[in-house]
């Protein structure tokens, strides 16, 4: 309580509980006083209602009621809860995902080796011989080989193209000059 | 909250604990809200919230001043809410309103002191009401009602001081 305030010390004088004696209060106080009262008497007479049946409906819900923290922990613990089974639900998703992609993985390489087994004469187990094989491709490959071949096995000779140039070099120039061109 | 042996029961314990309070805590808000079921249906959220921290606050002492700066912030919130009314259970709240009086006179007196009270009430801002019911029903120190309704001091004194005067010019309306 703070008596240095003067304005703090009159309100309290005249807002007490207690039955201040008129004579005690000055004039000011007095008339702040009469204005309680007038409050504090209608309140009193207000309050005359009967609290028993409203303590019993309050005790008997409190009575069975958690205490806060209890329940800020359960909604803690309910938060908590929602979030690890977003958790788990992702985790089971990305793994079923990652599971998936690998099972198709094996899929393909699965049927890769199975084609390239049944395609490799070495490896071949089907009895097939190399002959059976008949790739469209085989034959583009072949024809390839055998253009190569040719140029491999005949290379032109450039000094008798140089010579055959130069004949014909020396047909056209006698041409000119018979002036049948 | 631990019950000794032998001590009082847990609903005992509770009855007793709002017992206790229980007037201060409903006249207050009534004072604030002046609708009886609306003043219940806030006290009963007090005591709800007070009771779920009462091992924190119990040994502090002041346990009034403690439930009316609840009720205060309750009865706050829900005026900024306005027109949002939530009735916690009306037939059990009905069943707990101060039967009427079957005597004429006492009905005229209580119709005469509440029509006493909303006119002494009607006086007030709502800022100077709260300042006066938490001095009335918390016998709160004018700091702690500075603290409770958020404003420094000198502001909680002075809505004090123009409450009072408005009553004291009732009372002198009335007697002239």
């Amino acid at each position: 309580m703070n008596h240095d305030n003067p304005n703090l010390l009159q309100l309290e004088l005249a807002t007490s509980r207690r039955a201040e004696p008129a004579a005690a209060l000055d004039p000011e106080t007095a008339e702040l006083r009469e204005g309680w009262l007038v409050l504090s008497e209608s309140l009193a007479r207000e309050q005359a209602r009967d609290d028993s049946a409203f303590a019993a409906l309050v005790a008997a819900e409190l009575s069975v009621a958690p205490p806060v923290i209890a329940r800020s922990n359960g909604r803690r613990l309910a938060v908590l809860g929602a979030l690890a089974a977003v958790a788990a639900t992702a985790l089971v998703a990305v793994s079923h995902w990652t599971a998936n992609e690998s099972e198709l993985w094996d899929v393909a390489e699965a049927r890769h080796s199975q084609f390239a087994s049944n395609h490799d004469p070495v490896t071949n187990d089907s009895g097939d011989s190399a002959d059976d094989w008949d790739d469209p491709l085989d034959g583009q490959i072949a024809s390839l080989e055998e253009q190569l071949g040719q140029l491999a096995g005949s290379p032109p000779s450039l000094d008798a193209s140089l010579s055959a140039l130069d004949q014909q070099l020396a047909e056209l120039a006698d041409d000119l000059d018979a002036g049948s061109l | 909250m631990a019950t000794v042996s032998g001590g009082p029961s847990r609903e005992e314990f509770a009855y007793r604990w709002v017992r206790e309070h229980a007037a201060a805590v409903r006249g207050y808000l009534l004072g604030l809200v002046r609708r009886p079921e609306v003043a219940d249906d806030l006290a009963q959220e007090v005591f709800r919230r007070a009771w779920q921290a009462h091992d924190r606050y119990q040994d502090r002492g002041r346990q009034r001043a403690y439930l009316l700066t609840i009720a205060d912030r309750l009865a706050c919130d829900r005026a900024r809410r306005l027109g949002v009314e939530v009735t916690v259970d009306g037939d059990a709240w009905r069943t707990i309103e101060p039967a009427e009086s079957d005597r004429p006179l006492d009905q005229l007196t209580e119709r005469e002191s509440e029509e006493e009270l909303a006119q002494a009430l009607e006086q007030l801002s709502p800022v100077q009401r709260r300042v006066l019911l938490l001095r009335y029903y918390g016998e709160m120190e004018f700091a702690e009602i500075a603290a409770a309704i958020g404003c420094p001091l000198s502001t909680a004194l002075s809505h004090c001081r123009r409450g009072l005067l408005a009553l004291r010019k009732l009372l002198a309306e009335q007697n002239a």
